[in-house]
């Protein structure tokens, strides 16, 4: 049996209830919607996959009613969207309780202070969550500003501005990992040698 | 910013995200969810939160409607206000009244030597007419309740928010602060208004003078409104007061002044009638003549912060507002909208 390619093809056998066609979903975006998650969750690994598994089994069990307007992708990642929000929402509720059980959702690992990628994941995770869902859709996959903007059931303005927004908090939080500039006598001494 | 990243150093840090791989059981999971009937927990596709300005706006719309309902059952006068004769027989349009009876906007009320009338202004208070007395409705609403007195005399008791019941007559415009008071025609036209309680406003010619509860202001047809006087006040002083309010009172007349202000024996009425008195005197004697009133009224009464002399001495509208309310706290002296007043009280509310 062929394994499914394009956007279409996948689409029709999941609608139709094809595993193959169900897996082929699965394996094209799961890191990408799990690796969202963590980001979005601050890295708490099993709220992440819980998020994760539940985009999945709604997209294959709502593939039918997906009319196809925007690109499957797009439409993946407007459920991951909501999914990342309501968890958020859902442990505020508990937080306000005080029903959050270390157990369940263990504490945030510590960035690394030796590695630049833990400085700009941590700084991410800092960002506020409307920033941070909009800079992870538009990195992880590189997703326009229209399809961040139909994910997020908001306009293309509404998301340029969060990115901007972001992109200015993140330059000031990430100002130590500029690029040491050569100084111009060690420019001058590498010309004359 | 100095020193913040380029935004396309921004962008290289964000591409270096690390993608991070999904358990290898997840897959068994999801299959394990799918087969089961077990519901998942359902995901907000198009949901929004609400927005905290909405329902602000919502909150204030809802208070704004419910004041204004509020108001209007409260406040409003009907087109036709219910006549009571006291004494003898009051003519209403001509007609003379037995029992009782209505006044319809435009309608004269007229009583003779022998007779009296009460007027019930919707539900916010009454108006005594007295004898020898001509008076007509000009307006009845919500927002302003104006009669039109040509002659005579009238008693008015309101309970209602300031500047809701007006009185017009041939020298002045009389406008309640929240009061009782009479006010009296002459045979020229000229207005004598005695406050028994509360404040009210006499305007006309673009002057004002505001008069407190024991104060008696007066003013001759085409004239302007003179300075409010104690009750009781000596007639030479009154005089006095005439010529100083026409900027033609010299030193004498303020001693004459000076000394007939120092009656009361109680402070505190001693402080609000001469204060309000030397208020207003401050704003109409001849420059020459102002220091020395201001020293008198600094003298009852030192200007609070942010009142300098030489801002009294140039008649600054700000400071000489200021000392008013500290003199003693009453509506205010120009015919605002509601609006400016509401911006100016939400502002010394929150400024204070």
């Amino acid at each position: 049996m062929t394994q499914p390619e394009s956007d279409t093809e996948i689409l029709e056998g999941c609608r139709r209830g094809d595993p193959q066609a169900q897996r082929a979903v699965f394996e094209r975006y799961r890191d990408r919607v799990f690796s969202v998650a963590l980001h979005f969750l601050k890295g708490e690994r099993a709220a992440a996959e819980d998020v994760t598994q539940e985009v999945f089994v709604k997209v294959f069990r709502a593939a039918r009613s997906f009319r196809g307007t925007a690109r499957l992708s797009t439409w993946i990642y407007r459920i991951a969207a909501h999914a990342c929000m309501d968890e958020l929402r859902r442990r505020r509720r508990l937080l306000f309780f005080g029903d959050l059980p270390a157990a369940i959702h263990p504490p945030v690992q510590a960035a690394d202070p030796a590695e630049p990628d833990a400085d700009v994941v941590a700084a991410v995770g800092r960002l506020s969550a409307k920033l941070r869902i909009a800079v992870l859709l538009r990195y992880f996959d590189d997703l326009s500003y229209d399809e961040i903007a139909q994910a997020l059931g908001v306009t293309s303005g509404t998301v340029a501005s969060r990115l901007n927004r972001a992109h200015v908090i993140l330059a000031r939080e990430l100002r130590h990992l500029r690029p040491a500039r050569p100084r111009e006598d060690e420019g001058d001494h590498a010309r004359r040698s | 910013m100095h020193g913040d990243l380029d935004p396309a150093e921004v962008e290289r840090l964000l591409r270096r995200l690390p993608l991070s791989a999904a358990p290898r059981g997840l897959w068994d999971r999801i299959q394990a969810t799918l087969a089961s009937a077990e519901p998942v927990r359902p995901v907000p596709v198009a949901r929004r939160p609400a927005r905290p300005w909405l329902v602000a706006a919502a909150t204030v719309a809802a208070v704004v409607t419910g004041t204004l309902a509020g108001s209007y059952v409260a406040y409003r006068a009907p087109s036709r206000w219910a006549v009571l004769p006291l004494a003898g027989a009051p003519r209403v349009g001509g007609v003379a009244l037995t029992g009782g009876g209505e006044l319809g906007a435009g309608e004269w009320l007229v009583t003779d030597p022998a007779s009296r009338a009460e007027l019930a202004v919707g539900r916010i208070g009454t108006v005594e007419v007295g004898p020898n007395t001509r008076v007509r409705i000009e307006k009845g609403g919500l927002l302003e309740h104006r009669l039109a007195l040509e002659s005579g005399l009238l008693k008015a008791a309101i309970a209602a928010p300031p500047r809701l019941f007006v009185v017009r007559t041939p020298s002045a415009l009389a406008t309640d602060l929240g009061c009782a008071y009479t006010l009296e025609l002459d045979t020229t036209g000229a207005s004598r208004l005695h406050v028994t309680a509360g404040w009210v406003e006499l305007a006309e010619n673009a002057a004002v003078s505001l008069v407190p509860a024991g104060m008696v202001a007066e003013v001759a047809r085409g004239g302007r409104p003179g300075t409010p006087y104690p009750e009781g006040f000596p007639a030479d002083a009154q005089a006095a007061l005439r010529r100083l309010d026409a900027g033609a009172g010299d030193d004498a007349d303020l001693d004459v002044v000076f000394g007939a202000l120092r009656q009361p024996t109680d402070f505190i009425t001693l402080r609000q009638q001469s204060g309000i008195t030397l208020w207003h005197i401050v704003q109409r004697v001849r420059p020459a003549l102002r220091e020395r009133v201001f020293d008198r009224l600094a003298d009852l009464s030192p200007p609070p912060d942010g009142v300098a002399r030489e801002g009294i001495l140039a008649l600054e509208r700000p400071m000489l507002e200021r000392w008013r309310r500290d003199l003693s706290p009453m509506w205010s002296e120009e015919a605002e909208s509601w609006w400016v007043r509401l911006g100016r009280r939400l502002w010394e509310w929150t400024t204070d």
